[in-house]
């Protein structure tokens, strides 16, 4: 039998509802005498226990579905690569600051997408990064995470 | 009078003009690209409207909504691939139109439509929504706690895929908002210590992931086939009165048909065109032709998914429920800038609501001049390397993230909203219940816990108060539906 990726979410999904169904009989939330049961995960409880049922639900609508036939392709390298790039984008701005993590992802993203001019790429990284950082930083004064090592990015 | 002359005052100011132009040129680009859409427009002007006073960023918001729905048929009548979801259906004849050679007329129909679908909204704005707003001062904790239920599982009921995917995303959403302090105690919830949890899980940075950042996993998934185009005269031909001829009941029955559908949670401009669509291909005079490149397909789509704009901020205004997931980012964006939609918003501050009134009106006929000056302009965006433009995207909807709090948790939690919404696009689960329960949750929480104070923890007070009774027993019947459609089909098939 192929389990279906909708089934795997809906096994994750269930999963972690159940585990936080038991969090929330952790000592914490032991309030309940003083707002008659009604503390602070009465209301998750029961989001949590419609969540439960949601997820035995659709695994049963799933298993008794036919066979989908073909899937769409999906480029796994490819969305791997975006993710982990964002990821180390995401992690990098607080740690380098937002202009110097911003330069490498714009030029790394695009490649992901098929574009294969470097030099091209590195005035676009270059430029864009650049003028993003201005415009927010120093226009707009949105504060952008800065660099250990420069004062004004 | 003197809101009305105050709320004159707000939008006369040079500030809000710009706003309401670059908004608008801007909406209109973010629609022709097909895939961004409304949401990843308004997402990525966040940053901007974070530098703003209230009104001009209001004015760019509201712009950028009512231009993104407008730019999608562009796309849609140039290269035959809808920019958003609202202008699918406006291919079905634009396009067809356009390989003929006649793409500036289809474009002339489209724009002037989409002026007069957008404008008859703004008046079934202005009618109903303090109306609406008046009756609902009578509302207890009880009622909104039943409509914000309903409009919950509404939005999970149109939503695309199975019922049961689009209420699981919706309780999701419920759930992570729920994330750090509880109203009412003050205790901590599941933040399992981290001090930056405390603050919980802000709206815009998971919309950030859930929209922008999926999108981006989504595309770099697929691979992209290069689009049919017609490059016949690509520009703007006006339709003359004598074409109306013949038309006005559609465009009438059109506007009417977007206008009521905007008014109901969850169902957006995509389904108001399409019904709309259907009623053209069942009563227009010209119903034969429709599909074939017949103008009165594009007058019954463009009107019917622009007259969804104004009646969609019915419910967000008045009683501070959003319609779908543009108007929930937008009534995030109205809470940053310390403006509360609902009933009190028309009693504390109706310049505000008047200002919103007059910036509509100026939206849509601003949309109508960018639409008819610059249609071969915005086709050139197409152009634009989808790389780089998805960088573009990813880069400055981060900024929109981080730039609400400045917590450099929110850019992690736009980062796992991105994941997750990629697997949730990949596997058929609807992403709008998600954001549309982050945002009913804490006022679905607090009418709950009040109404049980309000019955002394009777469940069963609850059903005693009529308008809380008769919003239940829809919400019943909507979830019902399915187990209701097959009991029916049962007896059919056995009485037959």
């Amino acid at each position: 039998m192929r389990v279906s990726p909708s089934v795997l979410v809906a096994l994750v999904t269930l999963g972690l509802t159940l585990g936080l169904g038991l969090h929330t009989f952790a000592d914490t939330y032991d309030v309940s005498a003083a707002t008659a049961g009604r503390g602070p995960v009465f209301y998750p409880r029961i989001l949590l226990a419609v969540m439960a049922v949601l997820c035995v639900v659709i695994i049963a609508e799933e298993l008794r579905a036919p066979p989908s036939g073909a899937r769409a392709r999906t480029h796994g390298g490819a969305v791997a690569a975006a993710i982990l790039l964002t990821g180390g984008y995401v992690f990098a701005i607080p740690q380098i600051g937002f202009l110097l993590a911003t330069i490498p992802f714009a030029f790394a993203l695009p490649l992901v997408f098929g574009v294969r001019r470097p030099w091209g790429l590195a005035v676009f990284a270059v430029g864009f990064a650049t003028a993003i950082w201005y415009l927010f930083d120093r226009v707009f004064q949105i504060i952008l995470p800065k660099s250990p090592w420069f004062v004004y990015f | 009078m003197e809101a009305l002359t105050l709320g004159l005052e707000h939008v006369g100011s040079w500030q809000v003009g710009v706003a309401v132009i670059l908004g608008t040129v801007f909406g209109v680009a973010i629609g022709v690209l097909p895939g961004l859409g409304s949401v990843v427009g308004v997402t990525i002007a966040l940053p901007f409207t974070l530098t703003l006073g209230q009104i001009p960023a209001l004015a760019v918001l509201l712009a950028i909504y009512c231009g993104s729905v407008y730019g999608g048929s562009i796309s849609a009548i140039v290269i035959n691939t809808p920019g958003t979801p609202q202008a699918a259906a406006t291919a079905l004849d634009g396009f067809p139109m356009a390989r003929r050679g006649e793409a500036d007329r289809a474009l002339g129909w489209a724009t002037t439509a989409s002026l007069i679908g957008g404008l008859f909204s703004v008046a079934v704005l202005i009618l109903a929504a303090p109306q609406l707003a008046a009756f609902s001062l009578n509302f207890t904790s009880i009622e909104y706690f039943a409509l914000g239920l309903f409009a919950l599982i509404c939005i999970a009921q149109v939503s695309r895929g199975a019922m049961s995917k689009g209420l699981l995303s919706g309780a999701l959403g419920l759930f992570v908002a729920t994330v750090g302090v509880d109203p009412v105690t003050g205790n901590m919830r599941f933040t399992f210590g981290s001090f930056e949890m405390s603050a919980g899980i802000s709206l815009i940075p998971a919309v950030v992931g859930l929209f922008a950042l999926s999108e981006m996993f989504v595309r770099a998934s697929e691979a992209h086939l290069p689009p049919e185009t017609a490059a016949h005269r690509i520009g703007f031909r006006m339709p003359r009165l004598a074409e109306w001829r013949g038309r006005l009941g559609t465009l009438f029955k059109s506007c009417l048909i977007g206008s009521f559908v905007g008014t109901l949670p969850g169902t957006g401009a995509a389904t108001s065109a399409f019904i709309s669509y259907s009623e053209a291909k069942r009563s227009s005079p010209n119903r034969d032709k429709l599909g074939t490149g017949e103008p009165d397909g594009i007058v019954a789509a463009e009107s019917a998914n622009n007259a969804v704009t104004g009646s969609a901020l019915v419910p967000t205004l008045a009683l501070g429920i959003p319609g779908d997931p543009v108007t929930a980012v937008m009534l995030g964006t109205l809470v940053v800038q310390g403006i509360t939609p609902g009933p009190t918003l028309f009693t504390d501050q109706l310049d505000l609501v008047y200002a919103i009134f007059l910036i509509m009106i100026a939206v849509n006929v601003v949309m109508f001049a960018v639409g008819a000056l610059g249609a071969h302009a915005f086709t050139r965006a197409l152009r634009v390397p989808e790389g780089l433009l998805m960088t573009g995207v990813v880069i400055i909807a981060l900024i929109g993230a981080y730039g609400v709090r400045g917590n450099k948790l929110d850019l992690v939690i736009a980062l796992a909203g991105g994941v997750v919404g990629f697997v949730m696009r990949k596997t058929g689960f609807p992403i709008a219940p998600m954001v549309i329960g982050m945002v009913l949750s804490p006022m679905i929480e607090n009418s709950l816990r009040q109404g049980l104070m309000i019955t002394r923890g009777s469940f069963l007070a609850f059903f005693e108060r009529p308008i809380a009774l008769s919003l239940f027993l829809i919400t019943a019947a909507l979830i019902l539906w399915p187990l209701i459609r097959w009991g029916w089909r049962a007896w059919r098939a056995r009485s037959a």
